[in-house]
């Protein structure tokens, strides 16, 4: 049996009969016929690749029809688009960072994924290197990798600066691991990270990838982004996956530990039904926090078609990777704030001012991430400036010292105030930070 | 599956794995090793052990070999888990 999402119920019931309703059918892995659903259905009008699927016009008589077959996963409405990058990057508050002078500027962060259209204007300047760790070039044949680049730091100059990343002005190294189809290996990941950390010296990683779950965190890619974080010191934002809602579905890397662990959400701060769930197959909550990841715009891939296009040079599309470098965004604009912030404390922070949107833990982790929450507390985390040198009788020459980290500039002109945690954010923090 | 040192112990492998192996000893696999130290290439190269990759912030390799190759990993003391290199994909 198929499930059958609740508004396109509500709609089968309020259209005739004979109207054909646009929907997107998820099927299940390796046992599906698209002819039967040509059969059973009507036209598919398109194809999906990263999730076994299409999109189909049907009559509610033969969506009640389709939803009574095994091979179906899922079926909802076809929906307009409607949350934008121009959307979702002011609900985090991140402008009130950019008027703070924080837009991400000279933070390193690796894009590990399906390689870059590096002709987009949006990243103009910015590709400091590029590696292919799947073929011999690191272009873009697939559309995901430039669409999470844009939204971690694209600058919006093909949009006339309507669709902006987060850190629209960070320098990005792409490590190219998935093919054309959106495909690769764990050992291929792997190395992609190694470049990014040894190589590169990121500070930053996004992964909008990953394995089939459950997992509990020891597997080698899980073990490679923890030992990273740790040694290295650098933040790795994973994707939780989109094979949501049951339980124990987040795979590799998103059960590693010490990962920001990332979820998806729309623009009205519901659950994305897709979005992986907790917890890990060794009792840990994940994810870690969610940030919205339902029909995002953001760059469009030269010669990709991963999703409708929503202005020439940008497409929208959905998945807890378009959540996820909404975070590794967030995690760069924190680390122009205090460099000195260990990816410890940059995790800890992130999750301690989400907002809590009152669902589970193993669904929504601490809540939904704010990037200007976030900005305060990593300024809270600088380091005290020196106190001047008492008045000395005898003047000496004194060596030179190295000039503390600029401090940011102070609060944006009109300050919202800040959102108080409702009061069991915190006992969920405290829990998941035992992980 | 957990990381520790081992003395005189097979190395650690998902028992359905090692079924596999064990069912299918010619089929080529894709695997990842995690190693005590570097990961001994010259005694994998001279068993027909192809190594594709190494690895740098934890010792280990991705290999591709027989399923009977993989299964004389286990013995080796310098070897810690042996596990498939599993497809990923773009959420």
């Amino acid at each position: 049996m198929a499930r059958v999402a609740s508004d396109l119920r509500v709609k089968m019931n309020a259209v005739p009969n004979v109207d054909p309703i646009p929907v997107i059918i998820r099927r299940k892995s390796g046992i599906f016929s698209a002819q039967a659903v040509l059969d059973t259905t009507g036209d598919v009008a398109k194809s999906f690749k990263i999730f076994p699927g299409e999109a189909v016009a049907m009559t509610a008589a033969q969506i009640e029809k389709a939803s009574q077959r095994d091979d179906i996963e899922d079926i909802w409405p076809d929906l307009p688009v409607k949350a934008w990058l121009d959307v979702s990057v002011p609900k985090l508050a991140v402008p009130m960072v950019w008027a703070a002078g924080l837009r991400g500027r000279g933070i390193r962060v690796a894009i590990i994924d399906t390689g870059i259209d590096e002709t987009h204007p949006d990243f103009a300047g910015r590709i400091k290197a590029m590696a292919s760790f799947v073929d011999d070039t690191p272009r873009d044949e697939n559309g995901h990798g430039t669409h999470v680049a844009g939204i971690v730091a694209g600058s919006g100059a093909k949009s006339g600066a309507k669709y902006v990343g987060v850190a629209p002005e960070a320098d990005l190294y792409i490590a190219k691991v998935l093919d054309g189809d959106g495909s690769g290996s764990m050992s291929g990941v792997m190395a992609g990270i190694e470049w990014a950390v040894l190589d590169q010296k990121a500070q930053v990683i996004n992964l909008s990838l990953g394995g089939v779950g459950p997992c509990d965190g020891t597997d080698a890619l899980s073990t490679l982004c923890d030992e990273a974080v740790q040694q290295a010191g650098v933040v790795i934002c994973a994707a939780a996956g989109n094979t949501g809602p049951g339980a124990s579905t987040v795979g590799s890397p998103g059960c590693a530990r010490y990962v920001i662990t990332v979820g998806a959400v729309d623009d009205g701060d519901q659950m994305a039904r897709f979005s992986s769930r907790g917890p890990t197959s060794d009792g840990r909550f994940k994810p870690d926090i969610v940030f919205p990841g339902v029909s995002i715009a953001a760059a469009q891939g030269a010669g990709t078609e991963l999703g409708p296009v929503v202005a020439d040079g940008y497409i929208a599309i959905s998945g807890t990777s378009m959540a996820t470098p909404h975070a590794s965004g967030v995690a760069a604009l924190m680390l122009q704030a205090n460099p000195h912030l260990s990816s410890s404390q940059l995790k800890t922070q992130m999750l301690a001012t989400a907002v809590n949107l009152g669902f589970d833990p193993n669904d929504q982790g601490v809540g939904r991430g704010d990037a200007f929450q976030s900005y305060q507390k990593a300024l809270e985390l600088l380091p005290p400036e020196p106190s001047p040198e008492p008045p000395d009788p005898a003047p000496q020459p004194q060596p030179e010292s190295p000039s503390p980290p600029a401090k940011p500039a102070p609060q944006p002109p009109e300050p919202t105030p800040s959102p108080t945690p409702p009061s069991g954010c915190m006992g969920i923090l405290v829990n998941l930070l035992k992980r | 599956m957990g990381l520790f040192s081992k003395e005189g112990v097979m190395a650690i492998i998902d028992p359905a794995l090692q079924s596999r192996l064990e069912a299918e000893p010619a089929e080529s696999v894709s695997l990842i090793i995690r190693t005590q130290g570097p990961p001994h290439v010259v005694w994998m190269e001279s068993q027909n052990i192809k190594v594709d990759r190494q690895f740098r912030l934890s010792p280990g390799a991705a290999i591709s070999c027989t399923g009977a190759q993989a299964l004389t990993l286990l013995s080796q003391d310098w070897v810690i888990s042996v596990e498939s290199d599993q497809p990923v994909s773009a959420f």
